[in-house]
């Protein structure tokens, strides 16, 4: 299978490139090129990497039988419709898209076309997550009655506070990977969001912070931290918790709290070498195995658009200060 | 009163609450009880043993003890309006243990009551005597993380067995918001000023909850724009917990009372849990003992009180917005 991994503006590029090269290695992918909007920083980014630059995309989409599409979250959109054109099964970087009907015109375009469409979600192939979905789904725990989440991190910079490139800041950033968690832990739907949205780490136009309340179809609830809250001497990126009130028991997850304490001699802040599984390998290794098994992926389209509707609720929600429906996004 | 005369209490109620209020009296100088009285004769005995003074069979008998200067309130929530106003009646002074009623009109009834009386009315919000929280308020007002912008608070605990199960009865004891979450929602309104509006969700008056198990998650707006995010928790399995975290735009502040102990025991054969948990801080003087010594000196005159009746009342008031909130499906304004 020949893959090409389209854009570098989301960080997440790179570590996406090394999946795919441990995955070359394993065998399995013939070739691997990028391309990138930003000429420059494609051409940089193939020589730091020392992979194949085509600077047309539609040159690229030419040899590829796969992309990840790993640029600002508004050009998903139109760089997925593209691929579809050319016959490219996609799986594109989390949010899926910034509105409803663009994620939804991307739906239709890769079904009709008969092709693959991933949304990247690397953490339901945490293993902890895995445990836990089991134990909630065999009835272990009981009926599931309440969950206290959070995904929350460094303010990341970048198109991340472009809105008209972002379509939101921290709330759309880090909203998405646990609003598609629960639904799997789960089985169940959003029904109602509130959310407080706040600007007061940064106080700037893009939110910085978010504490979302959600209301599921099996009647629990849940709150999400999703806040740009971890300073720069924070040692680490941020986390990925959830905590699961059942009337059998309790649970916590931590899904990157699988760590080693570095302290440097040095005057800098202590660190946090994670040890834990290559979540990205692995989700990697489940899209292009979807592609060659003609099957969907672990998250689909479907699923980037579900988890997507939580967020967008949630700035209905703030701009109108009272609790809103997911119906009310349609 | 005469300065070298002991203060004389009068212990309501002798639960958890009103044993361990009685026996940190120990650590505080000028501190006595005199009476102590229990809806169950027996434990006001028991008690009575313990710390001294005489147990009564009757309130008014014990409220008229010799020497009795401060009714102290150990009652279940909502007992405390009656108990509280025979207490004002009898002339004495009030500390009355949080919250200071299941309703805001109780609460009103019983602040004007003091007033009319001209006794002191003081209500045991004792997280703000907490080393921790009280350390966790002094970082935030220095000014360490700036603006705070994000609090996140939590108090975790198994679901207390009191007496006759009153804690399971959440219209009478207000469920673990208005027991546990009152707590935390008085320190951010104590820390942030006042709050704006807010929303929650809980087990609270949900005709699913499983007998013995409540919980709470409550996010509330602040006038100076800063945010929280509370959990209020009687589904432990394990043991009493609290969390706390300001962020703000200079910095981050974080407390786990899991990983911020200075002793921690095992034994192989444990005893029982008590009914009732509270948190163990290992400092010289307990918070209660802290508490008690500054009620007393508030009594005498030599403080200003650290916390006022009136600030007691906006706490209820916003864990009652919350359990409102939790029934309309809509945040409430404050």
């Amino acid at each position: 299978m020949r893959v090409g991994v389209w854009s570098f503006a989301h960080l997440h590029a790179y570590g996406y490139v090394r999946a795919l090269r441990a995955l070359r290695v394993r065998g399995g992918i013939d070739w691997l090129g990028i391309t990138d909007e930003d000429p420059e920083r494609g051409a940089r980014v193939a020589r730091e990497l020392d992979l194949p630059f085509v600077e047309d995309p539609a040159n690229l989409l030419d040899r590829v039988d796969a992309v990840v599409i790993t640029s600002a979250n508004a050009d998903h959109h139109d760089m997925a419709l593209q691929a579809a054109r050319a016959g490219v099964h996609a799986l594109v970087e989390k949010p899926i898209a910034t509105t409803v009907a663009d994620a939804q015109e991307m739906i239709d375009a890769f079904d009709r076309a008969g092709l693959i469409l991933g949304t990247a979600f690397p953490c339901p192939f945490s293993p902890a997550f895995e445990e836990l979905r089991q134990l909630v789904r065999s009835g272990e725990l009981g009926r599931v009655l309440a969950l206290r989440t959070t995904n929350r991190g460094s303010m990341p910079g970048g198109f991340f506070i472009q809105l008209e490139r972002s379509g939101g800041g921290a709330v759309i950033d880090h909203t998405v990977h646990v609003a598609d968690l629960l639904r799997r832990l789960t089985g169940a739907e959003y029904v109602r969001v509130y959310a407080e949205i706040g600007h007061g780490l940064f106080h700037q136009e893009w939110d910085d912070s978010g504490f979302l309340t959600m209301d599921l179809s099996n009647g629990s609830f849940a709150t999400l931290d999703c806040s740009w809250s971890r300073p720069k001497s924070f040692p680490t990126w941020g986390d990925v918790t959830l905590r699961v009130i059942g009337e059998k028991g309790n649970a916590y997850a931590d899904l990157f709290g699988q760590h080693i304490h570095y302290y440097p001699a040095k005057p800098e802040p202590p660190s946090w070498q994670p040890w834990g599984s290559n979540l990205d390998e692995l989700m990697i290794e489940d899209f292009l195995q979807a592609v060659r098994e003609k099957r969907p992926p672990r998250s689909t389209g479907i699923d980037g658009l579900r988890a997507l509707e939580v967020a967008l609720a949630a700035y209905a929600s703030a701009r109108q200060s009272r609790a809103v429906e997911i119906a009310e996004l349609y | 009163m005469d300065e070298k005369e002991p203060l004389g209490l009068a212990i309501l109620g002798a639960g958890t609450i009103g044993t361990i209020h009685s026996l940190c009296v120990a650590d505080v100088p000028g501190v006595q009880v005199r009476a102590v009285w229990s809806r169950t004769f027996s434990r006001a005995q028991e008690l009575a043993a313990r710390v001294g003074g005489q147990a009564y069979e009757s309130l008014e008998e014990a409220l008229a003890a010799p020497d009795v200067d401060v009714a102290v309130i150990c009652t279940p929530t909502f007992l405390h309006e009656p108990h509280t106003l025979a207490a004002i009646n009898a002339g004495k002074h009030v500390i009355c243990e949080k919250p200071l009623a299941r309703d805001l009109k109780s609460a009103e009834t019983i602040i004007e009551a003091s007033q009319k009386a001209g006794v002191q009315l003081h209500v045991a919000h004792v997280v703000r005597f907490f080393p921790e929280f009280r350390r966790l308020h002094d970082l935030v007002q220095e000014g360490v993380v700036g603006q705070p912008a994000l609090v996140r608070m939590a108090r975790v605990a198994p679901f207390p067995r009191g007496s006759g199960g009153w804690h399971n009865q959440l219209e009478l004891s207000g469920g673990v918001v208005l027991d546990m979450g009152i707590h935390d929602l008085d320190w951010l309104l104590w820390t942030l000023g006042p709050a704006e509006r807010v929303y929650a969700r809980g087990l609270y008056s949900s005709p699913e909850r499983p007998s013995y198990l409540d919980y709470g998650l409550i996010t509330a707006r602040f006038a100076n724009g800063a945010m929280a995010h509370v959990e209020a928790s009687w589904a432990e399995v394990g043991d009493f917990r609290v969390f706390g975290e300001v962020s703000g735009d200079k910095g981050l502040l974080t407390y786990d009372s899991l990983n911020s102990t200075a002793l921690s025991v095992e034994l192989r054969q444990p005893p029982e849990a008590p009914g009732v948990q509270v948190p163990t801080s290992y400092t010289t003087k307990s918070p209660y003992a802290l508490q008690m010594e500054h009620f007393a000196a508030c009594i005498r005159g030599e403080e200003d009180p650290l916390i006022t009746p009136e600030e007691a009342f906006q706490a209820l008031r916003l864990a009652l917005a919350a359990l409102e909130a939790m029934e309309s499906n809509q945040p409430v304004a404050l």
